[in-house]
């Protein structure tokens, strides 16, 4: 029913509505009016099926064109409720992520004061460090294989 | 004649089938550097350097641990609220 989306509703809603109407009311005319009056006039007998048939197929393509109107409708304002969700979560989320970089970048900035603080510190003592402690060959092979861990080096 | 109309009638309510989509787009991630890999820990050069580079190699790695720590949470947290929001929309 894509195509109803090109049609203004008001306008659609009445030709809907009239094509229903033309074949409810010629379907009871064709097979309880027309029917009994054509019957009576020879030469015209055969064809109130034509009638019959056509106020069929109008009254039939009316029930499809409403029922297709008001599903459309139903639809579009499902979609109209659904949509507007969507923006309001996609607000959400954009907010969730500007806490979330605020939070990165406020966490971070943290950790990068300590390392300062601590690789002053290190630079300080530096001298006091090494003086006291020489470091068997095998304490960079064992930090190193730790470190790597499955990584290839 | 009937079984015409039966026929008929039963075929237009095809009419009622109509599929809509409204379009959702995934959410961004939080921040540009939590899509970057976390990189691999630093190696303390080889043979008998003094403590205190060992120390500061040791140290770094302990930083970047942090900050890949920080990233790690903040996927969690983002996941978490982004899958709550999703689920608010039905």
């Amino acid at each position: 029913m894509w195509i109803l989306h090109f049609l203004p509703d008001g306008l659609l809603q009445f030709i809907v509505d009239c094509i229903l109407l033309v074949g409810f009311v010629g379907t009871i005319l064709s097979f309880f009016v027309i029917n009994k009056i054509l019957r009576l006039v020879p030469g015209f007998a055969k064809y109130y099926h034509i009638a019959q048939v056509v106020s069929i197929l109008v009254l039939a393509i009316g029930i499809y064109l409403k029922g297709g109107y008001n599903t459309e409708m139903a639809w579009r304002e499902r979609v109209r409720v659904a949509e507007e969700k969507v923006k309001i979560a996609e607000q959400k989320a954009k907010d969730a992520n500007a806490q979330i970089k605020i939070e990165y970048v406020d966490r971070v900035q943290v950790v990068k004061d300590v390392q300062v603080v601590v690789k002053d510190r290190i630079v300080q003592v530096k001298e006091q460090i090494d003086a006291k402690c020489e470091l068997d060959p095998a304490v960079p092979k064992l930090l190193n294989q730790a470190a790597a861990g499955g990584v290839k080096q | 004649m009937k079984k015409l109309l039966t026929l008929v009638l039963l075929l237009s309510l095809a009419g009622c089938k109509t599929p809509v989509p409204v379009e959702r787009h995934f959410p961004e991630a939080g921040k540009q550097e939590l899509l970057e890999a976390c990189p691999d820990l630093k190696l303390v050069a080889e043979g008998s350097p003094p403590l205190s580079d060992v120390l500061e190699v040791v140290t770094d790695n302990y930083i970047e641990y942090r900050k890949c720590k920080i990233k790690v949470d903040l996927w969690i947290k983002w996941y978490t609220e982004q899958k709550k929001i999703f689920e608010e929309v039905k």
